[in-house]
C-alpha cells in the first residue's frame, strides 16, 4: 500500500468481496489522481480485498517513475541559432503568413457539392477557353462538350502523335520551358509570371450546403468562383480516411500544421448556421473576419454572368460529369454513410503549400487511406508537379479508362486492403465523351516509365523549382470515410469528473 | 523576466531576436520529450527545429488561449508523429540501440550510481522505443511532459477513456519490458517512499 492514498474510513469497512470486478485501467488511473471520487472510492474497496492488485499499482508506479527519471537531454547549443537563422530566410516573417489568409468549408451533402464544383470549374474553363478561341457561344454544355473534345487535340503534350516529346519527356519539356506554358488554351502561363506576387495570398470561401434553391443557387455562384479563376488552377484532391481519423479531425489538423487554413470557430459557424437557416459565404466571412475583396471582382462580375446560365444540371453535363456521383456503396466500396460522412474543404494555396500538403498525406497512410489528386484537363502546372511525383507509382488506375480528362495521383505503397478500400473512381464521364476524348489521353498514360538519366533528373530538379512556388492553386478536397474500424482502444469514453475529495487527498 | 506573451508580442512586431528568447526557453524541454518520443536526439532537433519556424510563421495564430509551450508542443508533437508513420516500419530495437550508442546521455551522476543510472536510462529508454506508437505517445506526454489526461486527450484529439486506457495498456507493456528493474525500483521507493503522485493537472 505504499504510495497509496489514504483509504477514507467508511472504505475500510466496506465488504470488500463486492467490488471484484474493476476495470485494471482504473489502477493507472488511480496512479495519476485521475478517478472520480466514485472510482476513487471503488478502486480502494478493490485494492483492500486484492493484495495482487496492490502489487499491480506498485508495479505501474515504479513504471512510472523509472520513465520519470530518465535524464534530461538537453537541446543542442546550436538549435536556437538554426531557427533563426531559418526564419531569417522567410520573406515577410511571421505577418503575411499568419493572416487569416484561409478559409475553409465544408459541405454535409459534398458528394453532390464537390461534383457541382468541380463541373463548374471545368465548365468555366472550358467557357474561358473557347470563349478566348472566339467559338460562338451557344449553350453551356455544347460548349464544354467541344471544348473536352478539342482539347484533346490540342494538348500536343498528352498526344503521342504530337510529339517530338512523347512520354515522360513531354512533361519535362513543358515543365522547364515556361513558354510552352503559353500555348495552353487557358493561359495559365500567367501563373509564371511575375505580377502575381502580391496576389499570392487570396481569400476563400466558406461553403455550407444550402436548404432551398435559392440558397443553392447562390451557394454555387459562390463555389463556382471558388473554383472557377482565370489564373488559377484547381486540383480536386480525394481522400479517403477511417473514421475515426475523421472524428479526430486528422485532415484539419494537416492543413493547419501545414499552414493551409486557419482553423475557424466551428460553434461559431454552427450558431450563425443555426440563426440564420444557413451559413454563407458572406455571413461566414464576416464571421471569421475575412476580407471579402481579395477576389478578382472583374473576373467574379464574369462568372456570375456565365453562371447564370448553368443550374447544377446543366453543368452537369457541360462537364460531362455526373455530379451526382455514383454511390460508392453501390459499388462495392466501404464508403461509410455515403454522402453524409463527406465533407468538402476548399483553399487557396500557394503550389508549394499544396505539394507539401499532398506529401504529408501521403506519408501518413495511417489517417489517409487513400489519395488521388485530379487535375482538369488543362492545368498544366499543376499537373506536372503533381504527377511528376508519381506517373510510375501506379500504372493500375491508369489503365482505368473511365477517368478521360482526369489524371490521377495515386499514394504508392498502401497495402492490398487498403487499396481495395480505395474508391475506384468519384466521377463519370458520359461515353460519348470518353470515347471523343481518349485517344489524347491514352497517349499520356502509355508514357514510358524509363529510368531518368541524369540530364532529365536534372530537368526535373528545374521544373520543380520552377513549378513548386508561390503560384497559387485552389484546391477542392473531397475528404470520403471507411467504415468504422475498430481501433485498438475500444473503451468507452469515460467521463472524467473533477473531484475536489481526490485532489485533497494526500 | 518577461512572460511568453510578451515575447511573442515582441517577435509579432518583427523584433525576431524576441522569438529566440522563447526558442532558448522551451528547446530542451521540447528535445526532451521529443527525443523520447522519437527514439533519436537527432532527429528530435530536425522536428523541434521544424516547429519552432512552424510556430514563428504562425505567431499570430497564437491568441494566447493556452500556454506557449502547450501550444508550441502540440505543433512539435503533431510533427514527430508525421515523422513516426512516415518512417514506418518502426524503428528495430538494434536502431534503438545505436541511436543511444551514439549519442550518450550526460548523466552528471556519480561513478557507481552513474553507471547504474547510465544503463538504466538505456533501458527505458529502449522499452520506450518497443512501445506501440500510440502507447509512446501517451506516456510521453504523461510521464514526461506531465500532461493532464485532457490536455493529452486534446493534443491526442481522442476521448479522455481513450486516454486512460492508452495510458494503462502501455505501462502494463513496459512493465513487461522492464521486468528486471522494476525489483530494483520499487526497493528504492519503498526506501524513498515519496508522497503518492499529486493531482494530474
Amino acid at each position: 500500500m505504499n504510495g497509496s492514498p489514504a483509504l477514507p474510513a467508511i472504505v475500510k469497512m466496506a465488504d470488500p468481496n463486492s467490488l471484484d470486478e474493476l476495470p485494471d485501467e482504473l489502477l493507472s488511473a488511480y496512479l495519476d489522481d485521475a478517478l472520480s471520487s466514485e472510482e476513487r472510492v471503488q478502486v480502494e474497496r478493490h485494492l483492500l480485498a486484492h493484495p495482487e492488485a496492490q502489487k499491480q499499482v506498485e508495479q505501474l508506479r515504479a513504471v512510472s517513475s523509472l520513465v520519470r527519471r530518465l535524464p534530461p537531454q538537453p537541446a543542442r547549443a546550436d538549435l536556437r541559432d538554426a531557427v533563426l537563422k531559418r526564419i531569417e530566410k522567410q520573406p515577410g516573417g511571421t505577418e503575411r503568413i499568419a493572416k487569416p489568409k484561409l478559409m475553409i468549408g465544408r459541405s454535409p451533402r459534398g458528394w453532390i457539392w464537390a461534383g457541382l464544383a468541380v463541373a463548374a470549374s471545368i465548365a468555366l474553363m472550358i467557357y474561358q477557353e473557347r470563349s478566348n478561341l472566339n467559338q460562338p457561344n451557344s449553350d453551356i454544355a455544347r460548349r464544354s462538350m467541344q471544348g473536352l473534345q478539342n482539347r484533346s487535340h490540342d494538348l500536343e503534350w498528352t498526344n503521342p502523335q504530337a510529339g517530338e516529346n512523347p512520354g515522360n519527356e513531354a512533361f519535362d519539356e513543358i515543365a522547364t520551358a515556361p513558354s510552352s506554358a503559353n500555348k495552353t488554351p487557358t493561359g495559365n502561363a500567367k501563373l509564371l509570371a511575375d505580377e502575381q506576387e502580391e496576389e499570392r495570398f487570396k481569400t476563400y470561401s466558406h461553403f455550407q450546403f444550402a436548404e432551398s434553391a435559392e440558397q443553392e443557387e447562390e451557394l454555387f455562384e459562390t463555389a463556382s468562383q471558388f473554383a472557377q479563376s482565370a489564373d488559377t488552377p484547381i486540383l480536386v484532391v480525394h481522400v479517403v480516411m477511417p473514421a475515426s481519423a475523421r472524428q479526430n479531425r486528422a485532415f484539419e489538423n494537416l492543413l493547419e500544421n501545414e499552414g493551409l487554413i486557419d482553423r475557424p470557430d466551428l460553434d461559431g459557424v454552427r450558431e450563425l448556421r443555426a440563426a440564420n437557416g444557413v451559413l454563407t459565404d458572406q455571413a461566414a466571412r464576416r464571421q471569421f473576419g475575412v476580407v471579402a475583396d481579395d477576389v478578382d471582382k472583374k473576373g467574379v462580375e464574369n462568372q456570375k454572368r456565365s453562371l447564370g446560365r448553368v443550374s447544377g444540371k446543366s453543368a452537369d453535363s457541360a462537364a460531362g460529369l455526373a455530379v451526382t456521383p455514383v454511390d460508392p456503396r453501390a459499388e462495392g466500396e466501404s464508403l461509410a454513410d455515403g454522402g453524409e460522412s463527406v465533407e468538402v474543404i476548399m483553399v487557396e494555396a500557394p503550389e508549394a503549400n499544396v505539394l507539401s500538403c499532398l506529401e504529408k498525406l501521403q506519408s501518413d497512410e495511417h489517417n489517409f487511406l487513400a489519395i488521388e489528386v485530379d487535375v482538369p484537363e488543362g492545368q498544366l502546372n499543376s499537373r506536372h508537379a503533381v504527377n511528376r511525383r508519381d506517373k510510375t507509382v501506379d500504372s493500375q488506375l491508369a489503365e482505368d479508362s473511365s477517368w478521360i480528362g482526369l489524371q490521377q495521383f495515386n499514394r504508392g505503397q498502401i497495402s492490398p486492403s487498403q487499396r481495395a478500400r480505395q474508391p475506384v473512381k468519384r466521377a463519370v464521364r458520359s461515353p460519348s465523351l470518353a470515347k471523343a476524348a481518349k485517344p489524347g489521353l491514352q497517349g499520356a498514360r502509355k508514357l514510358p516509365a524509363a529510368q531518368p538519366s541524369a540530364a532529365k533528373a536534372e530537368r526535373k530538379a528545374i521544373a520543380r523549382s520552377r513549378l513548386v512556388g508561390d503560384n497559387l492553386v485552389r484546391v477542392v478536397f473531397v475528404l470520403g470515410t471507411t467504415a468504422p474500424r475498430e481501433s485498438v482502444s475500444t473503451q468507452p469514453d469515460l467521463r472524467e469528473e473533477s473531484s475536489g475529495e481526490a485532489a485533497q487527498q494526500e | 523576466m518577461k512572460d511568453d506573451f510578451q515575447f511573442v508580442e515582441a517577435a509579432l512586431a518583427g523584433q525576431k531576436e524576441a522569438f529566440g528568447q522563447l526558442v532558448e526557453r522551451y528547446q530542451d524541454r521540447l528535445i526532451h520529450a521529443i527525443s523520447r518520443y522519437l527514439g533519436s536526439v537527432e532527429d528530435a532537433h530536425d522536428v523541434a527545429q521544424d516547429a519552432f519556424v512552424q510556430a514563428y510563421t504562425r505567431l499570430a495564430s497564437f491568441r494566447g488561449e493556452a500556454a506557449f509551450y502547450t501550444w508550441l508542443y502540440r505543433i512539435a508533437f503533431n510533427l514527430a508523429m508525421t515523422r513516426v508513420r512516415r518512417r514506418r516500419p518502426m524503428q528495430s530495437l538494434d536502431q534503438a540501440k545505436d541511436s543511444l550508442g551514439n549519442e550518450p546521455i550526460d548523466l552528471g551522476a556519480t561513478a557507481e550510481t552513474g553507471i547504474l543510472r547510465e544503463e538504466q536510462a538505456r533501458v527505458v529508454h529502449m522499452a520506450l522505443g518497443q512501445l506501440d506508437e500510440e502507447f509512446r505517445q501517451v506516456i510521453v506526454l504523461r510521464e514526461l511532459e506531465g500532461c493532464a489526461y485532457e490536455q493529452i486527450a486534446q493534443i491526442l484529439e481522442i476521448p479522455v477513456g481513450t486516454v486512460r486506457s492508452r495510458l494503462y495498456r502501455a505501462r502494463i507493456q513496459l512493465r513487461d519490458l522492464l521486468a528486471p528493474w522494476l525489483t530494483v525500483e520499487m526497493g528504492e521507493t519503498d526506501q524513498q517512499q515519496a508522497t503518492p503522485r499529486k493531482a494530474a493537472r
